[in-house]
């Protein structure tokens, strides 16, 4: 397994006119990991990825992304 | 720096027990400052009074607790862990080695183990959080 994941978490927090802030306090984490998550230096658990997913009323795949080959 | 009040306490407790121990390594080097004991002692009551403190602030700031111990900020302090380890057993193998040709006490080399076992997984963590890889 390899390749880096394509994450669009920035777009959907933005567009649910959130701030990083605002997510981390809302599912328990540190600013810092939102941070990132989005810039794709941290991969999230399953877990954390459908809690994001569930406070930002979308799909695990609306966020994150396999890149292609 | 975060606003997190045990991230913050994270952070300085580990900036404290490193520099300590830099200190502590830069006065045997130089052989100034006091004893290689009386350093073991303040590296260690920094690291107690660190763990007291994080313990107190965590008591009073349970949600801050679970954001600065979430999985991104384990998994940094998992690696640091680990890192630890294969330090000490670097360490206490160069120690080994030093007494066996008589150029260390092995009393000493006992006493330097427990800074090096404490301030190695700080130092990583500092690192980790200094490059944006944890809070």
């Amino acid at each position: 397994m390899s390749g880096k994941l394509i994450v669009h978490l920035r777009t959907h927090r933005t567009k649910a006119g959130l701030t990083q802030a605002d997510l981390a306090a809302a599912i328990g984490v540190s600013r810092k990991t939102i941070n990132t998550i989005e810039n794709g230096v941290f991969t999230p658990s399953t877990y954390l990825a459908l809690s994001l997913a569930d406070e930002l009323e979308c799909s695990v795949h609306d966020l994150f992304a396999l890149p292609e080959d | 720096m975060s606003t997190n009040p045990v991230s913050r306490a994270r952070l300085i407790g580990s900036a404290a027990i490193v520099i300590a121990t830099l200190a502590a390594v830069a006065a045997a080097l130089l052989s100034i400052g006091p004893s290689g004991l009386t350093w073991a002692a303040i590296i260690g009551g920094i690291a107690i009074s660190y763990a007291i403190f994080t313990f107190v602030i965590s008591l009073r700031h349970p949600d801050a607790a679970d954001a600065a111990w979430d999985e991104q900020n384990s998994h940094a302090y998992r690696n640091s862990i680990i890192f630890g380890f294969w330090s000490v057993m670097t360490v206490f193998l160069i120690f080994l080695a030093l007494s066996l040709t008589n150029r260390m006490d092995p009393a000493m080399a006992f006493y330097w183990l427990g800074p090096v076992l404490g301030a190695v997984p700080s130092a990583y963590y500092l690192v980790a959080i200094l490059r944006g890889h944890a809070e």
